[in-house]
């Protein structure tokens, strides 16, 4: 294992981080002190999830002006997920083929 | 390194050469591996695979008789991502094990690291349970 795997991990484990990241996949762009208008916690603890979402390569902050938005970059993931559905999905009618060539006789 | 990859484990209930051999004849491959295959199995053979609507060209890097075979392949027209294809056989009490490795090659990634594989299943789990149910 690696730091990144860990980073991941720890960054995830977490259901206010995880909460975090679906906000910011959902509404774009947001102020850490507006991601914590709706919880029961201080801007301080959101900033905090928020650079250990970071680490993990979830998220990314950038200034503007006075603020600071965080946003989610999932594109990698996204594409990443996209390429193993699909190329998962074939290698089973794929596979199911071969089953039918070799066992059917 | 973890690396964006999907892997498929299957028993099939025939023995090692009648499985090699459907990998590696061409009219045997041709039957399972896509709706068009023409592809000369022997290393740095070539050739095209169509699946799934998309047209790909092949190439054979590795053959390892009754045991492994090992190629990459790309998007005829290059739009899309380039990746490599292991096929490993052993033999099993009741006939053969066939498991296949499909990997993304790195180059691919448009991400600034390789440890997408991880990144995604725990992200998946987390905003989308429907998609890795599916």
């Amino acid at each position: 294992m690696n730091d990144g795997l860990d980073a991941v991990f720890a960054a995830l484990a977490d259901p206010t981080r995880r909460g975090l990241v679906a906000r910011l996949v959902r509404e774009g762009p947001t102020t850490a002190t507006d991601l914590a208008r709706a919880l029961p916690i201080t801007r301080q603890a959101v900033v905090h999830h928020l650079q250990a979402l970071g680490e993990a390569g979830l998220v990314d902050a950038r200034r503007s002006g006075r603020e600071v938005r965080y946003r989610a970059t999932p594109e990698p993931l996204a594409e990443a997920v996209g390429w193993m559905l699909q190329a998962g999905a074939r290698w089973d009618r794929r596979l199911d083929r071969l089953r039918e060539r070799v066992e059917g006789g | 390194m973890d690396e964006t990859r999907i892997t498929r484990t299957i028993d099939l209930d025939a023995d090692l050469a009648e499985v090699w051999r459907a990998l590696t004849d061409p009219a045997l491959l041709a039957s399972w591996l896509g709706d068009e295959v023409d592809l000369e199995v022997r290393p740095g053979g070539e050739g095209t695979v169509v699946d799934g609507g998309e047209r790909r060209r092949a190439r054979v890097d590795e053959v390892d008789p009754d045991r492994r075979l090992a190629l990459s392949w790309w998007p005829e027209d290059r739009s899309g991502p380039a990746s490599t294809v292991e096929l490993e056989l052993e033999p099993t009490a009741v006939g053969t094990r066939l498991v296949v490795t499909e990997t993304l090659a790195p180059h691919a990634a448009t991400a600034s690291t390789g440890r997408w594989g991880l990144r995604l299943l725990l992200l998946s789990c987390c905003l989308a349970p429907a998609l890795v149910r599916m």
